[in-house]
């Protein structure tokens, strides 16, 4: 089921809402640099990971979506 | 066109919500039974609940023209007691034969733990032992994929499970594709800031297709809006899908799988 809209018609249409969630990201990393304590929220590992699925956003390869949830999920080998 | 909200937790809802649903053409709600933000201190608690669920709650439903069904288990959050689990579980088959019960749900996993498998592992078996449909909850965030990995093991590895009488729930893109591929039912929630939006759904449909597909909003106690579920059936449209398409996913689709259990009166158009 292929989208019926061409990928320049999709571009106008999300290009402000994708303009939107980037800066607002930039912003709250700014915000948390900003504020008291910045230097230990700065080494939290969620932090990293957000870093990292900013990375995975620029690369070529497609499924980012999936791609940064599994970076998001616990390792298999973990157990509870 | 007609709309169903497949899972809703109405009791931790006002009746502004009923009203703003049944504006918006929805016909037809599910509540799954589950965590109420807090944990029941008795087992007892949970038989009031489902009494709350099977019969309070669909009459005020029927004030706004709206059909309420639900689905009873012990949910995942509260499934780590396994004696307590089990007290719940002991009740559970009187309310399975009342009319608005659709079957054994949700359950599932919250934080993967053995004893919360092996409460889903029993509640599985109840389901297959009275003929019910199971509706499935995955994991939040970091749990979510080695928890459905866990539960779809444990279904195929079964061997007497249909995956036709099964939906999970929650599910996402690194989840919602090994489950699909197996035949089971996927429905996909849309929350305001967790789980979906309303153009990672249709994204999701446009790769995998219509076929066992589902949407819901899954509004209660926390951050959650019924509405999100219309605000996807708008997003399809603006996309370009065809009504028949939107209809499918919104209407039929909830149809063809809830009618299976024989209690769920709204019928496919097509």
């Amino acid at each position: 089921m292929k989208s019926p809209k061409s990928a320049p018609e999709l571009l106008d249409q999300f290009y402000l809402h994708i303009r939107s969630a980037l800066i607002e990201t930039a912003a709250a990393f700014d915000r948390i640099q900003a504020a008291e304590g910045a230097d230990s929220a700065w080494q939290d590992s969620r932090l990293e990971e957000l870093r990292e699925a900013a990375r995975i956003i620029q690369e070529e390869e497609p499924e980012r979506a999936r791609r940064i949830l599994e970076l998001w999920s616990v390792k298999e080998e973990a157990s509870s | 066109m007609k709309i169903i909200e497949p899972h809703v937790h109405m009791i931790a809802r006002t009746v502004q919500d009923y009203e703003r649903m049944a504006r918006m053409h929805t016909v037809a709600i599910c509540e799954p039974a589950f965590w109420a933000g807090y944990d029941r201190t008795s087992p007892q608690a949970f038989h009031d609940y489902f009494t709350h669920i099977s019969e309070f709650e669909p009459t005020r439903a029927a004030q706004y023209l709206i059909d309420h069904y639900c689905w009873i288990c012990i949910n995942p959050k509260e499934a780590e007691d396994v004696a307590f689990s089990r007290e719940v579980i002991s009740f559970m088959p009187e309310f399975l034969s009342k009319p608005t019960v659709l079957g054994v749900g949700e359950i599932g996993l919250n934080k993967n733990t053995r004893n919360e498998m092996i409460i889903f592992a029993e509640q599985v078996e109840l389901a297959l032992k009275y003929d019910q449909l199971i509706w499935i909850h995955t994991p939040h965030l970091q749990d979510k994929l080695k928890g459905t990995r866990m539960m779809l093991d444990y279904l195929e590895g079964h061997g007497g499970v249909d995956p036709n009488r099964v939906c999970f729930d929650h599910t996402e893109e690194h989840t919602l594709p090994m489950l699909h591929e197996k035949g089971y039912w996927t429905a996909m929630t849309v929350y305001p800031v967790t789980k979906n939006s309303p153009e990672r759904v249709i994204d999701l449909v446009e790769k995998f297709g219509l076929e066992r597909m589902i949407v819901d909003a899954s509004g209660d106690w926390g951050p959650s809006d019924p509405a999100t579920l219309h605000d996807t059936l708008f997003q399809m449209r603006l996309r370009g899908h065809s009504d028949r398409e939107v209809e499918t996913l919104f209407y039929n689709n909830p149809c063809v799988f809830l009618g299976q259990s024989g209690k769920f009166k709204p019928q496919p158009t097509f």
